[in-house]
This record gives structure tokens, C-alpha cells and sequence, in this order.
């Protein structure tokens, strides 16, 4: 079969070709469904959000102007994100804990990129929904603090201090299986 | 920071590091489902629409369509469709009026008589324009009475003869009566110059 770019596949999707759009799913479905599982804790949600997601990318392809493959990935990936952020709340999954530490402690997390990438994402899935919300929208996707308050409906405060506790977690487990790699 | 090739990292996962078993064919069956249903849904809702709009315009061109024979029949008979559309409604329209029972009024109470409805027809006229027309009743400026308290004063000797003088008469108010009927007739006469 041709094989076609992303730029011809997203044009012949744009006018209701199913054979380009499973083709454009088949090639954004697992990277897609890493994003879904980053933040649902079952595989089923995680499938939810995915359908949900590329229904709304190809209803709303139209709108979309293609500049480049990463755009497109990036467009595509906001969408799963925002996807996954609606479906934790209207589950009313996201429970902030309240924190009484001092959130002026850094807390060193780089071992994580140590990590195979089945590794970090079982990491991430571990830790609450909470924190693992704000840690994926910060650390992952590269949100600040003030975006993220206004897509959760938190203070900045209460995001910095979710972050905090993440990072402290995901350390705790690393320093975990650190031992249990050295025992 | 060591962070920013997390997302890189993840971004590029492949299936079978998810970690679980992972069939993309079934959500892609599920999901050429519903987009082949929104297709439906849009037709369908197309053919709502049109069905919407045939049943608002439907009646309203019926309704028109019912009310020009009416018109019509005015027009070739000569007589207003007011008064047909009474002759026809007017045992309907008495039936409407009669009341079961009379009923007790707060006012019969208090010894008042009720207000009478007046009968209204369907189709009241009342809904033409009424044409008003005033008509100023202009008071005669002299009448016989007058014109002999005029031909006294010219009877006086002060008027002489071969003298050319120049009647003035107007009302005024009576100034012993405040009413306004009570006008007297002042009548002034003067020497006409040359």
C-alpha cells in the first residue's frame, strides 16, 4: 500500500475518507493510549477517553491547519489530555489531599528519567490521582501552575503543593527499588 | 531538568510498553461506529429540521389559504365580512352569553346593581376606525333683540344727521354676573373720520 504522510492522510480524513482515518488512528493510537493511561487508572477508562478523544479529532479536523507532524501530534494529544481531564471530573476522581510539609524542599526526581518507559509509567499510575493529575499536566505535558489551577478548579497553591507530594512519592518508590535491586 | 524527556519518552510508547494487552482494531471498530453514526445523527437531524419548518409554515399557509374564500365572497356580494361572520356566529355567540346561573355579585351584596355586559359580537366592529366630526355651532353674532338695543342706540340725539358713523358692537361679560352665559351686547358708536 501507498504509503501516505501525515499531511495527505490529515486532508483525505478532512472530507469523511474512513480509510484515511483509520490510518491516522492506527498511527497516534498507542502513544495516545500512553497519554489516556498516564491519567485513568483502568485500562477501560483509559479506552473511554481514546474513543471519546479521536471522535472529537475528527469531528473537529476541519478546523485544523496543518503546519507540522509534531502540531498535529501536539493538537492531538491536548485533546486526549482536556479528554481525560473531564472524564476525572465528572467521575469526581481528582480529591486534593491536603498537605501540611514544607514545600520549599526540592525534591530530586531525575532518577526517574533512569527509568524504562514501562517503568515510569507503572511509576506514574502508582501514586494518586491526585497528585499524578498534576504531576503528568506539570512535569509531562509542560503546564504551569496557573493553568493547571484553572483546569482542575485548585489554587496554585494547592497545585505546587500536589507536585511537591508527587515528586516526593515517585522519589520514595525509586529509593524503594533502589534497595530492593541492591539487597 | 531531566523531566523534559519524560514527555518525549512517553510520547513515543509503543503497545507493548503499556504494559497491558492493548487491541486498537476493537476501539477503531467502536469508533467508525459512532462516526458513522454522527453521519446518521446529521441526516436525521437534517430531516428534523425540514420537518420542523414544514409544521410551522404547513398550518399557517392552510389558515391563509381558509380565510380568502372569505374575503372573497365580501367582495362580489358587497357586504362586509363583518356582518356575514355576525349573521352566521350570532345563535353561537348568545349561547355563550347565557349563563348557567346568576351569580352572586360583591356588589349585590353591598346593594349594587352588577355592571350589564354589553352583548359583543364576534367580530366586533368596534374595531373600525369611528369618524368624529365637530361641528362648531357658530352663535349668530346678532340676534333680534340685539339688533333693536343696536337701532336705540342709533336713535339717540347725540347722532346727528348727514354725520357718517361707525358702529362697534361686541359681547362682553356681564359684569354683574360671573357666569359666562350672561353676555351683555356693548354697543359703541363712533365718528367715522375722513
Amino acid at each position: 500500500m501507498l504509503l501516505l504522510n501525515t499531511k495527505d492522510l490529515i486532508e483525505k480524513s478532512k472530507s469523511g475518507d474512513r480509510k484515511s482515518q483509520q490510518l491516522l488512528y492506527q498511527r497516534l493510537s498507542a502513544p495516545m493510549m500512553g497519554v489516556c493511561v498516564r491519567y485513568m487508572k483502568s485500562k477501560e477508562d483509559a479506552e473511554d477517553v481514546l474513543l471519546e478523544g479521536f471522535h472529537k479529532v475528527f469531528k473537529n479536523l476541519k478546523k485544523f491547519t496543518y503546519e507540522s507532524d509534531n502540531a498535529f501530534f501536539g493538537w492531538v494529544k491536548r485533546i486526549m489530555v482536556n479528554e481525560a481531564l473531564m472524564k476525572l471530573r465528572k467521575n469526581k476522581d481528582i480529591r486534593v489531599l491536603a498537605i501540611s510539609e514544607d514545600l520549599d524542599q526540592e525534591v530530586d526526581v531525575s532518577p526517574l528519567s533512569k527509568l524504562e518507559t514501562e517503568d515510569l509509567l507503572n511509576a506514574i499510575r502508582s501514586i494518586p490521582v491526585g497528585y499524578r493529575t498534576v504531576f503528568n499536566l506539570y512535569e509531562v505535558e509542560g503546564y504551569y501552575h496557573q493553568e493547571i489551577s484553572d483546569q482542575l478548579g485548585i489554587s496554585v497553591g494547592t497545585s505546587k503543593s500536589q507536585l511537591f507530594k508527587a515528586k516526593k512519592l515517585l522519589r520514595e518508590m525509586l529509593d524503594q527499588k533502589n534497595e530492593n535491586y541492591g539487597s | 531538568m531531566a523531566l523534559n524527556q519524560l514527555s518525549d519518552r512517553l510520547d513515543q510508547i509503543s503497545v507493548s510498553e503499556l504494559g497491558f494487552e492493548f487491541d486498537d482494531s476493537a476501539v477503531w471498530t467502536k469508533l467508525e461506529g459512532r462516526l458513522n453514526n454522527s453521519r446518521t445523527v446529521v441526516y436525521w437531524r437534517a430531516v428534523a429540521a425540514c420537518m420542523l419548518l414544514l409544521t410551522l409554515f404547513l398550518p399557517i399557509s392552510l389558515l391563509k389559504e381558509i380565510d380568502l374564500p372569505a374575503n372573497t365572497l365580501s367582495e362580489i356580494e358587497g357586504t362586509s365580512a363583518i356582518e356575514n361572520s355576525d349573521l352566521i356566529q350570532a345563535p353561537m355567540i348568545e349561547d355563550d352569553l347565557k349563563k348557567p346561573d346568576k351569580p352572586t355579585w360583591k356588589l349585590d351584596k353591598k346593594g349594587i346593581e352588577p355592571i350589564q355586559l354589553a352583548k359583543v359580537t364576534a367580530n366586533s366592529p368596534a374595531l373600525q376606525p369611528i369618524e368624529f366630526e365637530i361641528i362648531k355651532v357658530k352663535k349668530p353674532t346678532f340676534t333680534g333683540e340685539d339688533i333693536s338695543i343696536i337701532q336705540a342706540s342709533l336713535e339717540t340725539p347725540k347722532v346727528g344727521k348727514g354725520r357718517k358713523m361707525t358702529i362697534r358692537a361686541q359681547w362682553q361679560k356681564s359684569p354683574t354676573k360671573s357666569n359666562v352665559e350672561h353676555q351683555a351686547l356693548k354697543v359703541k358708536l363712533y365718528e367715522k373720520n375722513e
